[in-house]
């Protein structure tokens, strides 16, 4: 252990320094839909020098903070399509629950690999559909999204206007979140990063309707294996505490930029952070730990 | 801000309750948190090591006592327990992981109410693996 992480280690320094990236995690995470996760572990294991178990139990709750805490302001100010969030949810959560199954016979460094390259496609893929935002012609959706009443319309704030949208290839979708669920609970990590690109192209929801969406749906995905890692006690209350408060600090704050933010430069940042997890995981996949 | 005119307006009504439910549900859930987290500073547990002997032992995996965490669920119902302050935020913590079962629950009844049988077919069903997996996630 080095005489960095001893220093840093100490209460006085470690609950401050947390609960501020936290609070930098909340606000990501609620704007673009994802948990936190990938704030919160590399600085609980690199900058901290905490054993990854600890950080992985504090990331659940991030993302379960995150997702409780932006999903109360983006439900009233009627930004999350629920009946799409609930419908995605159903294959989201089975597909996790599989995966979880399946650790054990599958091979899990191929898989961060293969996850990695899925992030770089979804980034270029979001990048060519910057185009999208400009125009808002809504179209009719496909059949199934009008039966199921999933077409709808949103308040944007940059825009000063509401933006009435439709919801396509439902069936893609579906089968998009099922795969989502199935990576996120293999490899054990959240699937905002997932979620979004596949409601953005897939799908063709709005942006901001892909991200209110998206944090509704994490928290959902997290709660179902929080607690088993509860039990297994890998979250601890020095560690989730300052983690829990500064992530409903931060997508507080986050839920407010989102909605006054020009899509675009949302959209940007999603594909800036989806390279630098796509990284991580890549790295991760060649047998780099951030251990 | 303004409502959507184009959403019907059983909708917007389901998801005015459901979002007032999610907010009182995280405040509730950060005032017990931010109680046990403010106790542990200022009236920190006698027994067990300190914070910082709790910290520097973080590496290896190890946990050291006073971490608050019960090892069974039954251990919540322990009042005397509460006296360290770790485990009101446990408690918290556990408040905080149902937060997001409590959402789909009430988006059940909530589309129950409004007869909305498919909808109502789909959140049981999210609802039950939720349920499943807490029941039996240890199993996995």
């Amino acid at each position: 252990m080095s005489i960095f992480h001893e220093i840093i280690r100490t209460p006085v320094y470690f609950e401050p320094i947390l609960f501020v990236i936290s609070v930098i995690a909340g606000t990501v995470g609620a704007i673009l839909g994802l948990g936190g996760g990938v704030i919160i572990i590399p600085t609980l294991t690199l900058l901290f020098g905490v054993n990854i178990r600890y950080a992985i139990g504090a990331s659940i709750i991030s993302v379960i903070a995150t997702s409780s805490g932006a999903a109360a302001t983006y439900v009233k100010d009627h930004i999350t399509n629920i009946r799409v969030a609930i419908l995605l949810e159903v294959a989201t959560s089975y597909g996790a629950i599989t995966g979880a199954f399946l650790t054990s016979f599958v091979n899990t460094q191929m898989l961060f690999l293969l996850f990695a390259g899925i992030l770089m496609y979804s980034g270029f893929s979001m990048l060519a559909g910057k185009r999208q935002d400009l125009s808002q012609s809504a179209g009719e959706g496909d059949p199934l999204a009008q039966k199921l009443g999933l077409n709808s319309s949103y308040p944007d704030k940059s825009l000063g206007r509401e933006v009435p949208y439709a919801v396509y290839n439902v069936r893609l979708g579906f089968v998009l979140m099922v795969g989502a669920g199935l990576l996120s609970g293999l490899l054990g990590i959240g699937s905002g990063s997932l979620k979004v690109p596949a409601m953005d192209r897939a799908m063709r929801l709005p942006i901001k309707v892909s991200s209110a969406t998206s944090n509704f749906m994490i928290g959902v995905t997290a709660a179902a294996s929080a607690g088993t890692y509860f039990m297994r006690g890998d979250i601890l209350p020095a560690l989730a505490a300052p983690v829990a408060l500064g992530v409903f600090v931060g997508s507080w704050i986050g839920t407010k930029l989102m909605m006054s933010a020009p899509s675009r430069q949302i959209r940007i940042a999603f594909v800036v952070v989806l390279f630098f997890i796509s990284i991580q995981m890549g790295l991760k996949g060649l047998g780099f730990e951030i251990r | 801000m303004t409502t959507p005119s184009q959403k019907p307006s059983n909708l917007l009504r389901v998801e005015l309750i459901i979002g007032n439910l999610l907010r009182w549900g995280v405040i509730a859930c950060a005032l017990v948190i931010a109680s046990g987290a403010f106790l542990s500073v200022v009236k920190p547990p006698k027994e067990g090591a300190s914070l910082s002997t709790f910290l520097a032992n973080l590496t290896e995996g190890k946990m050291v006592e006073p971490a608050g965490v019960p090892s069974r669920i039954a251990e919540f119902f322990d009042v005397s327990a509460y006296a360290n302050p770790y485990r009101i935020v446990s408690l918290g913590l556990v408040l905080l992981i149902l937060l997001p079962i409590i959402r789909v629950a009430m988006t059940l009844i909530i589309f129950l109410i409004e007869r909305d049988r498919f909808y109502v077919g789909i959140t049981a069903l999210v609802l039950a693996v939720l349920l499943f997996g807490l029941a039996f996630g240890k199993a996995i």
